[in-house]
């Protein structure tokens, strides 16, 4: 298990902890955390379940062309740290990952 | 259609079955859902198993065993050249997902929140160039006089067709509701007309716009991603904008008059009006309390264990949706018209997972500009007749007719 805090623009937080190889977006549903919708199921075909990465710094390169391309239409702006919840598995190595949910997702 | 006494799968011993042709549930297919759905979360039909609580379609939804039908279904069925055609090239969510993942990230491009957003002002001003022609009336034929006309212009602008030409393809893209009838085949004619109709004009459109391209409309940017990308093929081009512009915009013209027969048989009208902030609850709850899309159809592609039950590869299961927006369990209370329900999540309206509808955000923001501008020049509404749309166990619902009368404010 690794933990997962999610912060929400209204300054509240949530934290999940997550199996490994589940993905962000999942653990999220999965716990009932607000901010993110992953209407796709995680499939590369929305950008529903977009959030900034804010630790560990580097985690927004990592992105595939594909969803890449989705992020370019995310309801919020995308920053260098943006990335689909959806493609970011739970492994050790990213136990304590924080990451900020937008103020919108559609 | 199948025959019930061929749909069986170990363990359902006692499965309650519906049936479709009653008149039990031509009168009232939601008590008869609801019956149903008390006994079993899951029944039988002529249609097919169909899954009716919440939990289970959620679960049904994001299964990787489950997929929508093919395009062999099609031919089965004994579809015609133009139907076939469309089948393998426009419609998105029969195409292999080799095939449809990349297409679909290029619609986006089109339905995209933002972009869909940057129509809001076109929006409004076409549905009030078609209010103005009767709000003197004290009385309106809503589908007739508004909603049938209003998603298409819009729809139409912003994948650049000409406003001009709407009437030369109107009839032939409403008769693609054949499309959703239950039986499909008898409607095969029809549908072999009406997409060669759409398809040549659509094949000519696009000549003229590679020839002459414009800034800002879809059907230029999807020809540069064509030129430049090389990922969308001239067939595919084609059928997916028959697909996009026409066989969408039936679905919006009813769910807003029915969220309109809604909102005033529900007492919400004034309150709307008043308090604008409440929009955005009001359609979930109207979504929910009138779908049109009434189920979606999957199929078994491997063996699946969905419920606890195992049904085998290749099993027709249709996802209710109409049941499940009434499911006790997660709406209590189902039949109150209740907008402060928290359902903004719902995974029923347009769907959940891969095929989840692409036009989702534009058809909220159709729904959303309408009321605003109706509630806002329309007072003391009432609802005169609704017309009964088609049979309840067609796949999409709505009224037929919605006649009001109202005071202008």
């Amino acid at each position: 298990m690794a933990w997962v805090t999610y912060q929400h623009s209204d300054g509240t937080s949530d934290k999940v902890d997550v199996p490994v190889g589940t993905s962000v977006m999942r653990a999220a549903l999965a716990n009932n955390v607000p901010g993110i919708v992953g209407e796709c199921g995680g499939e590369l075909m929305c950008a529903t379940c977009h959030v900034y990465v804010l630790t560990p710094r580097g985690l927004g390169p990592g992105r595939s062309e594909d969803e890449d391309e989705m992020l370019d239409f995310a309801a919020c702006p995308r920053r260098p740290e943006s990335r689909l919840s959806c493609q970011i598995r739970m492994s050790d190595q990213f136990d304590g990952l924080i990451v900020e949910t937008p103020e919108a997702q559609n | 259609m199948v025959q019930v006494s061929e749909l069986t799968v170990a363990g359902d011993e006692g499965m309650p079955v519906i049936n479709l042709r009653g008149a039990e549930f031509e009168r009232d297919p939601r008590a008869v859902l609801a019956g149903a759905l008390a006994k079993s979360p899951v029944v039988k039909s002529r249609r097919g198993f169909e899954f009716l609580s919440y939990a289970l379609i959620s679960e049904a939804l994001l299964s990787d065993k489950l997929d929508t039908a093919g395009p062999d279904h099609y031919t089965r069925l004994g579809a015609g050249g133009a139907l076939l055609w469309f089948v393998d090239n426009g419609l998105l969510s029969t195409m292999s997902r080799a095939r449809h993942d990349p297409i679909r990230r290029l619609m986006l491009r089109a339905f995209s929140f933002r972009n869909v957003d940057r129509q809001r002002a076109q929006a409004r001003e076409t549905a009030e160039l078609l209010l103005e022609e009767w709000i003197e009336d004290g009385r309106v034929e809503l589908i007739g006089q508004l909603t049938e006309y209003y998603p298409i212009r819009v729809m139409s602008r912003m994948i650049g067709i000409p406003q001009e030409d709407i009437p030369r393809f109107a009839s032939a893209a409403h008769e693609l509701h054949l499309l959703a009838a239950v039986p499909m085949a008898p409607g095969f004619p029809r549908l072999e007309a009406a997409l060669g109709t759409l398809t040549s004009y659509v094949r000519d459109l696009v000549a003229q716009r590679r020839a002459h391209p414009r800034d800002d409309d879809f059907i230029t940017t999807l020809l540069a991603a064509q030129a430049d990308e090389g990922r969308i093929s001239e067939d595919e081009l084609v059928g997916n904008l028959v697909n996009l512009v026409f066989a969408g915009m039936g679905t919006t013209t009813k769910q807003l008059a029915a969220a309109v027969h809604d909102i005033v048989r529900n007492g919400r009208w004034e309150r709307l009006y008043e308090h604008p902030e409440d929009l955005q609850a009001t359609i979930s709850e109207c979504l929910r309390f009138s779908p049109v899309t009434q189920f979606v159809v999957r199929i078994a592609q491997e063996d699946a264990e969905l419920g606890g039950l195992r049904y085998p590869q290749g099993t027709r299961i249709i996802l209710n949706l109409l049941a499940a927006s009434r499911d006790p369990e997660k709406f209590p209370d189902p039949d109150r018209f209740d907008i402060t329900r928290v359902n903004d999540e719902s995974r029923l309206p347009f769907g959940w997972g891969v095929h989840r509808c692409l036009g989702q955000p534009l058809a909220r923001l159709l729904i959303e500009e309408g009321l605003t501008l109706l509630t806002s020049r329309m007072t003391d509404v009432a609802v005169v007749s609704r017309e009964r749309g088609p049979h309840p166990a067609q796949m999409l619902s709505g009224p037929g007719a919605l006649t009001l009368t109202f005071s202008r404010r």
